[in-house]
């Protein structure tokens, strides 16, 4: 079924929307669940993706669908993420936070989240669509360099060089906007 | 420890761990558009194939576009095999400042029939996509995607191409194999592409790479190498095998892989097939110029000696 016929249903309170979104995008969205957390969080994180996006549309409209139920189910995910205790954190998640914490290690102070985000999403918009997509795949969704080097169909090496070069960029960047 | 309160009253304690999680969740702000544009890559696998070549060659032949010659040149040529160093100039790059490299391979495209293994299958999927009127973008060839090999002859096999070698060294671990080939508008098939990845040892990955361009292949056949910082630190080395043969070896000393000291590429030819190989040493910096080129070095040697 089209994105747009899922939304119409939404839209019109069919449960069938639901059903629907779950057929087309479920096992993407658990994938990136499990990303963050273990199995048994992940699934009930989608569950509650599923009540947000059925909560929220309407009165919301979305004009990509994925997207908008992903950055939900992604939120959620790290919502429930327990940084305090290893074992109930994903080694992924783990991983990408270090390595964007080893670019930008101290963040000024009194910068909230949505003007760093707005920082990143700049810097990311002057960069190339193979690298944009890149660091998007790799820290937003947390795709493994492994899956990226396959997926764009190059060497690891060559992966974690572009992300290494992006991420002393975004440092660069951040430090010109006075974040770090 | 120091901690810091975000707006949003968050603390940050100003460990690496703690900004690299405000920057993930920061990210979370992102507009859906920008998350979006992966959404519709990756394909799903059809007969134990995947359609997904497509935008990993119109990227190269863009980024073959986009190069400029500004004072390169041949530096070196080994006898079939020569290589170029280039300033890369990209319009949609907003860091221009890269050099890149490519080799030039001297072999004649083999004739299709040559290649006589189930691979040729492919064309029949590439033609009937061309009649049903289904064309890859400007300048991009058709491509499929095959990882089912557990072995280097059972892709060797599949390809059917007389003379094609195995080049796996006894001490390397198999952990990825892909085969790709391609095809040109009207569904001919103009490359075929096999590559391995193996673990050495604890710190070093190889990748192996196999390529037999066909009689339909209609630019020039070399290798684009990806843009490096500085062009003075991409060197191209000579080496005669055991056999008396001549390889390329090429050596990029490129500071801004963060866990990657050493790192060379290797090619030689063989019966109008190349063959190439990718060596990395992830390990620390202070074993760069002594541990790690010693152990990428004897890598590239002992895969070349076989030829």
């Amino acid at each position: 079924m089209e994105d747009e016929e899922i939304v119409a249903l939404l839209l019109s309170r069919d449960e069938r929307g639901i059903d629907e979104l779950g057929k087309k995008y479920g096992g993407r969205l658990l994938q990136l669940a499990e990303r963050i957390l273990p199995a048994p969080d992940a699934a009930e994180c989608i569950n509650d993706t599923y009540l947000a996006v059925w909560e929220s549309i309407p009165p919301r409209s979305p004009q990509y669908l994925f997207a908008y139920t992903a950055k939900i189910c992604r939120n959620l995910a790290l919502n429930r993420v327990e940084w305090n205790q290893a074992a109930k954190r994903n080694a992924v998640f783990v991983e990408l936070s270090e390595e964007l914490g080893h670019t930008v290690p101290d963040l000024s102070d009194g910068i909230s989240r949505q003007e760093l985000a707005k920082a990143i999403a700049d810097f990311l918009n002057r960069q190339t669509k193979e690298q944009r997509e890149m660091f998007v795949r790799r820290y937003w969704y947390g795709e493994t360099v492994k899956e990226l080097a396959q997926e764009f169909c190059c060497r690891q090496g060559r992966v974690k060089s572009i992300l290494f070069r992006l991420r002393k960029g975004l440092r660069k960047e951040l430090e010109k906007e006075g974040i770090v | 420890m120091k901690l810091k309160m975000l707006k949003n009253g968050n603390y940050c304690k100003g460990e690496k761990q703690h900004s690299g999680r405000e920057i993930l969740m920061a990210m979370g702000f992102f507009e859906e558009d920008l998350v979006q544009t992966q959404v519709n890559t990756g394909g799903e696998k059809q007969h134990g194939m995947k359609k997904s070549l497509v935008r990993k060659v119109k990227w190269a032949v863009a980024a073959a576009c986009s190069l400029c010659l500004i004072g390169g040149g041949v530096v070196f040529a080994a006898s079939r095999l020569k290589w170029h160093v280039e300033k890369y100039v990209d319009t949609n790059d907003p860091q221009p400042d890269y050099s890149r490299y490519w080799v030039d391979f001297s072999i004649t495209p083999v004739p299709v029939d040559m290649i006589q293994g189930s691979v040729r299958e492919v064309e029949n999927i590439f033609k009937e996509e061309a009649a049903n009127g289904i064309y890859p973008p400007d300048g991009c060839p058709r491509g499929f995607v095959m990882e089912e090999f557990e072995t280097e002859r059972e892709a060797i096999d599949y390809i059917g191409y007389e003379g094609l070698r195995e080049t796996m060294l006894p001490d390397w671990k198999n952990w990825h194999s892909q085969l790709v080939a391609y095809g040109d508008k009207e569904g001919n098939l103009i490359q075929v592409r096999y590559s391995n990845s193996y673990k050495v040892g604890e710190k070093i990955q190889v990748q192996t790479n196999v390529e037999i361009f066909t009689e339909n292949w209609s630019s020039e056949i070399r290798s684009v190498k990806m843009p490096f910082e500085d062009r003075a630190s991409i060197q191209g080395k000579e080496y005669i095998t055991k056999n008396g043969k001549t390889g390329l070896l090429m050596v990029s000393d490129s500071d801004y892989q963060s866990d990657i000291c050493c790192q060379m590429e290797g090619f030689i030819l063989e019966d109008n097939i190349v063959y190439s190989i990718w060596v990395d040493f992830n390990g620390s910096l202070d074993e760069k110029s002594g541990v790690a080129e010693e152990a990428v070095t004897k890598v590239m040697h002992d895969w070349m000696d076989q030829f």
